[in-house]
């Protein structure tokens, strides 16, 4: 039985609204190398640099492949069940790197490689550097590929706009993590200051992709933590990021859409500012070793929805037995209410999950569907 | 100056303060290894508890790492020549294939701040490397690093590449980053899990036989 997209159930879950209904499924993005696996089909360009970079220019000739890819995605998120596409887009910061080769094995990215953020230096030392910066403008900001994908979605289904880089996480490449750390203490106006216009970029492409056609989600991604607190303290984040998360969501609330908050890491001193003051509609990302998402669930469930949380090292290392075993067991603590929840990674639908793995997990949730409202 | 300022200024991340503290208490006659032991050292502890709490963060041990280098750099050339001992030699890296390393670095300038020497091989680091590394410097401490699922496996080879090696058994191994567990730990036969930086410098202590379990 093939689901029939249906975002309203899917926004109604999200408000935590009755009646109960199947869970749908949440994915944050998924890496090209995962779409190729399910669809047994090739990219015909290579995704890697659109992605990283959404305000690259775009060569002619590449056009008609880079429409095919976004018509891929869109198959992609139909036939797996989601009631939404999910879409990066957002401005290109111009950043230091560090290339790797992919680890992940058969699903690798097309160039065999992965970057990383250098977490020691970045191009913004000073304010001199802070002043010749190549910002982007925000009236030069392009969404062609959310345009597109909104275009053709399929009945049933909106889109997700993913704005990849958020307050900290930009701010802090920017300066590199170690220097961002030192300026804290040493230069906090220049900290301010490399926030306010990130903030400002992030709100401003928020205010243009909540006019697209379809686009009903936007995605404030920010990984703030690691395994034990926050990189830096929940005052910092509160002065500097917060004031910005509370404009983007207030922007996209106005608009009338859906505002669902990322955030790797131990970060849930900051659920309360997040829940109240920046009144967010839902949060994504959980690791069982920090948090499992049941207990997210138990603790915050009755202010917001919670999302995903099939751990990431299960879904890449488990075997399929164990990653189905989770699943229900996650279903079951989390979607027997039938609302206020939705099921997916604990991160995202990244290359190096074996793709049985991650169908495993998904046919799960439809088995807990069928099981508990005739349907999938 | 009482070493209890220093070790205030320390805590505080006030490299030059602590620089100056040094200065004046070296000046008083006071010796290097008094001001390292009764003021840098529980300075960097106390550093590492208030991580530990969730009180201190990444910015927090960067800066105290930053004055407990202004202070080493005045007082490691009086301390030559002097009784003072490192605790111990610790060769540090993030395994093969891995690019992360602040988790590394952090852990680096806790076990610096209690003493012990460190043989730092930065990121993406082979086993042969561990190995090699180990032997040239007689470091009986090895600690490996790893954020992703997928580089776990090199964890794993260069736990067995160090036990294959002449070091065998001789070397120790602790372990840390994000997909790391202490179940996993057991699995590869690694001596040590520490779940953040300043535990780990607290593992080091134990498995160099330093201070109790």
């Amino acid at each position: 039985m093939q689901h029939e997209p249906n975002f309203e159930n899917f926004r109604r879950t999200i408000l935590r609204q009755g009646p109960p209904g199947p869970v749908p499924f949440f994915e944050l993005f998924a890496d090209p190398g995962m779409v190729e696996a399910v669809l047994e089909e090739k990219f015909p360009v290579n995704l890697h640099k659109y992605i990283e970079e959404p305000l690259l220019e775009l060569p002619e000739e590449e056009l008609p492949g880079l429409l095919k890819s976004m018509d891929m995605y869109v198959e992609f998120c139909r036939k797996l069940g989601y009631d939404y596409v999910f879409m990066v887009t957002g401005f290109s910061l111009e950043r230091a790197f560090q290339e790797a080769p992919d680890s992940a094995g058969s699903q690798n990215w097309p160039d065999g490689k992965r970057y990383w953020q250098n977490e020691s230096k970045g191009p913004i030392q000073n304010w001199e550097d802070f002043e010749r910066y190549p910002w982007p403008k925000a009236e030069e900001l392009s969404h062609m590929a959310l345009e597109y994908v909104g275009s053709v979605v399929p009945d049933g289904m909106k889109v997700a706009a993913f704005l990849y880089g958020g307050i900290f996480e930009a701010s802090s490449w920017l300066m590199g993590l170690e220097q961002f750390s030192y300026a804290l203490a040493d230069d906090p106006d220049l900290v301010e200051a490399i926030c306010q216009r990130v903030g400002g970029l992030v709100t401003a492409t928020t205010e243009q992709v909540c006019e697209i056609d379809n686009v009903d989600m936007v995605f404030l991604s920010d990984d703030l933590g690691f395994f034990s607190g926050t990189l830096v303290s929940p005052t910092v984040i509160r002065r500097y990021m917060v004031p910005h998360y509370k404009a983007v969501t207030d922007v996209a609330h106005d608009a009338g859409k859906l505002l669902i908050y990322h955030s790797c890491g131990n970060m849930y001193k900051l659920m309360d500012d997040l829940i109240d003051d920046v009144g967010i509609d839902a949060k994504h990302s959980y690791e069982d070793k920090i948090l499992p998402v049941e207990e997210a669930y138990s603790r915050w469930g009755d202010r917001i929805s919670i999302l995903g949380g099939v751990d990431m090292d299960l879904l890449s290392r488990g075997t399929e037995e164990q990653v189905r075993a989770r699943t229900r067991q996650i279903l079951e603590a989390c979607a027997a209410t039938g609302t206020g929840y939705c099921l997916g990674s604990g991160n995202t639908a990244a290359n190096y999950i074996p793709r049985q793995n991650y169908l495993a997990m998904l046919d799960e949730g439809s088995r807990w569907n069928q099981e508990n409202f005739g349907t999938v | 100056m009482d070493l209890q300022t220093i070790t205030q200024r320390l805590i505080e991340g006030d490299a030059k303060g602590t620089a100056d503290g040094v200065r004046e208490t070296l000046d008083d006659g006071t010796p290097a290894t008094s001001i390292l032991g009764d003021a840098l050292i529980p300075g960097m502890e106390k550093v590492g508890n208030l991580f530990s709490e969730g009180e201190y963060f990444v910015p927090e041990l960067l800066l105290a790492a930053r004055a407990m280098s202004a202070a080493l750099e005045i007082l490691t050339p009086k301390l030559e020549g002097s009784d003072y001992k490192p605790a111990g030699t610790v060769v540090m890296g993030t395994v093969q294939g891995d690019m992360h390393d602040i988790g590394k670095n952090l852990v680096a300038i806790m076990l610096r701040g209690c003493g012990f020497e460190v043989v730092d091989l930065g990121a993406d680091v082979a086993p042969q490397q561990f190995v090699e590394a180990a032997r040239d410097s007689g470091a009986k401490l090895v600690g490996l690093s790893a954020l992703l699922s997928t580089t776990l496996p090199a964890m794993e080879a260069t736990v067995a590449a160090l036990r294959a090696s002449e070091l065998g058994e001789g070397v120790r191994v602790m372990v840390g980053g994000a997909p790391v567990t202490d179940e996993y730990r057991e699995q590869i036969g690694a001596d040590g899990y520490a779940p953040d930086a300043s535990s780990a410098a607290t593992l080091a202590r134990q498995l160099a036989g330093i201070s109790d379990a």
